[in-house]
């Protein structure tokens, strides 16, 4: 039934374009999300203890078919990290993207923040941390094979925030925005 | 590849209706030109002699597209598909351009549109949405392209059959033929309920929340018109009438309901949903015959002692008719109708076997038309026309000039249609009577990415 849907949805996109127009797919992944899931309650932290907070919990399931016409894919996400004792956190922000099924917050399935796919981009306690990725086939090693997993279709995608407090406080960690977008000639399915 | 060419072949199928238009009349801007082609709005031009020029065999030009636009070859793009696909592709193929052009046979398309150059497809939890990245716009995905600027013809008669032998006998002429209709209906949702329920409650009762109605109809149709021309001082007058009657063969009509009420409380979840759906049979699908009857008149004239104080008139006609000035039908047969009731979770059914449909109705469509042609010095020719048709919902006005010189015609038009304006141009070459070629620009809004996709038609004629 979904096939016999796609077939016409299809012939009706391919109606608006030629071979050679660049199709992107875009999720706004945070409006699938509910809102205990996007801003979860604020977390008691104690001074000299390290936390892994995921969100959002469980991570995204991103609902795309097998892409294998994907040339590539932009990761767009912002996550809001306040402490009531800003000087005292440190850490930063991690993101998993993961096939459709094992564990979403493996380090086999990291893909780095920072830039040109090395490091992690840090948190301040006050300042919400945005991520803006864009991989491709050419990208660096973990780039390039997080690539490769969302090409292969239905995928999860999960930020982690990674950190450390000096001082008993609460923090408050909130999705403000998730998106992908996936770009590519899909004339290239018929190859 | 063959369900392709199959959806191929049913767009050329449900395209084809297209060709029917007349190249001439669309050089004229839709104006009507005296002659049998006008016996549709006026049956006194059943045997009045037009002078021969439009009609003849649209030709399907659009179809030059396919191999002489290179972004277009479909063969070549079904048949080698690597150039296309490779990165970066050194050959494209226009889906938005075959699609314009396949859906509009009649005519080559001169400017075929350029799709977008980047698109975007955006989810969310909310809905989807396009988006023209190339032109910064959001896309409708809308692909009725009907209706253009030299549109189709503007109204209809009677029941058209689906095919017809005509004869005459003296001053009578008859048209029988087979008709079949079908009207599937589209739902209707109430927007008031669709306003209603955007905060998931319900807060009203909707007692047509959705509904359904279709019909479909067969049976002959006879058409039987007296028409007889008549000498008198300064002009000759040809009378018309028409009878369209038909004996239905079957008939049948559906409609559904569907009803809302809000339940123990507001909530969406707890409303009541009742139902009722009845449904009418007749002929020989069911029980009962149907018949039913027109009336027609119509009246044209050439004034032949008309001069309007210009020298250079050389005929001169005016017309007026008049379609469905009675229109008449009844069908008898079996009507079952079921109610579901929410309240108290029954369903009844009732079967009446003398329900009915019909009746008597007077819609009628006036036409009325004026007609000069004109000898100027030097061999050139000019047929002005003029005119107005006015009921069944529409209003339309036409003005339309035809000038020859040889064998050479020029044509110009201008006509407003509900409202609309269209504009006309063409030209033709007139070997003989009956052996010519009509050309005419043709204009359509371009789908999906808005503006005129221009076109040239062209009819041949081959009555030698």
């Amino acid at each position: 039934m979904k096939k016999l849907l796609l077939i016409p949805a299809l012939a009706m996109l391919f109606g608006a374009c030629s071979t050679a127009t660049l199709i992107n797919i875009n999720v706004d992944g945070d409006s699938f999300l509910a809102t205990d899931k996007r801003a979860p309650p604020p977390l008691i932290v104690l001074n000299g203890q390290s936390y892994n907070s995921d969100i959002p919990d469980g991570g995204l399931t991103v609902p795309l078919p097998n892409l294998s016409f994907l040339t590539k894919i932009a990761l767009k996400i912002n996550v809001g990290v306040v402490s009531s004792a800003a000087g005292a956190i440190n850490g930063t922000i991690q993101l998993f993207v993961a096939p459709s099924s094992g564990a979403l917050f493996d380090p086999a399935n990291k893909v780095p923040t920072g830039a040109n796919c090395t490091g992690d981009l840090p948190v301040d306690g006050t300042n919400p941390v945005g991520v803006d990725l864009s991989l491709s086939a050419t990208s660096p090693a973990p780039c390039s094979a997080a690539f490769t997993r969302v090409q292969s279709g239905q995928f999860r995608i999960g930020a982690r925030v990674a950190f450390a407090v000096t001082a008993n406080s609460t923090v408050t960690i909130t999705l403000n925005n998730l998106d992908v977008g996936v770009s590519g000639y899909p004339v290239q399915i018929i190859k | 590849m063959k369900r392709i060419l199959s959806a191929i072949g049913l767009v050329v199928a449900l395209s084809s209706a297209a060709l029917a238009q007349d190249v001439r009349s669309l050089g004229l801007g839709g104006a009507l030109v005296p002659g049998a082609g006008l016996s549709p709005f006026n049956p006194g031009y059943l045997t009045y002699t037009g002078d021969g020029r439009g009609g003849g065999l649209t030709l399907p030009l659009g179809l030059l597209n396919f191999v002489l636009n290179p972004q277009m070859n479909v063969i070549d793009f079904l048949s080698n598909r690597t150039p296309y696909t490779t990165n970066p592709p050194t050959k494209v193929f226009n889906f938005l351009a075959a699609f314009d052009q396949i859906t509009h046979l009649n005519t080559f398309i001169l400017n075929t549109p350029t799709p977008p150059g980047e698109l975007s497809i955006n989810f969310s939890a909310t809905g989807i949405s396009l988006f023209d990245v190339t032109n910064n716009r959001p896309v409708a995905l809308d692909f009725s392209s009907g209706g253009g600027l030299f549109g189709s013809p503007s109204a209809t008669s009677g029941v058209s059959p689906l095919f017809a032998v005509p004869f005459s006998i003296g001053p009578i002429s008859i048209k029988m033929g087979v008709f079949a209709n079908v009207a599937p209906g589209a739902p209707r949702i109430d927007q008031a309920l669709v306003t209603d329920i955007a905060d998931g409650n319900l807060s009203a009762a909707y007692p047509n929340a959705i509904s359904l109605n279709a019909q479909g109809a067969a049976g002959i149709s006879l058409d039987v018109a007296f028409n007889t021309p008549l000498d008198v001082p300064g002009a000759k007058l040809f009378l018309g009438a028409r009878a369209s009657g038909f004996f239905g063969l079957a008939y049948a009509d559906a409609r559904a309901i569907i009803n809302l009420k809000p339940g123990a409380d507001p909530a969406l979840t707890s409303a009541k949903i009742g139902y009722e759906y009845s449904y009418f049979t007749s002929g020989l699908i069911g029980s009962g015959i149907g018949f039913g009857v027109a009336g027609d008149f119509g009246i044209a004239a050439d004034l032949t002692g008309a001069t309007l104080g210009l020298p250079e008139l050389e005929k001169f006609t005016v017309g007026l008719g008049i379609i469905g000035l009675v229109e008449a039908s009844t069908w008898s047969g079996t009507e079952t109708r079921t109610v579901f009731n929410p309240d108290t979770s029954v369903s009844t059914t009732t079967t009446n076997p003398n329900a009915s449909r019909g009746g008597v109705s007077f819609n009628p469509l006036f036409t009325a038309n004026v007609a000069g042609t004109f000898s100027l010095a030097g061999g050139f020719r000019i047929l002005a026309l003029l005119d107005g048709q006015l009921g069944r919902g529409s209003f339309n006005l036409h003005l339309g000039v035809e000038g020859q010189w040889t064998l050479f015609v020029l044509r110009a038009g201008v006509g407003l249609e509900n409202g609309r304006l269209r504009f006309g141009l063409g030209g033709g070459i007139e070997f003989s009577p009956g052996l010519g070629l009509d050309l005419a620009l043709t204009a359509h809004p371009t789908p999906i990415v808005g503006g005129t996709s221009w076109g040239i038609a062209a009819a041949l004629r081959l009555g030698f």
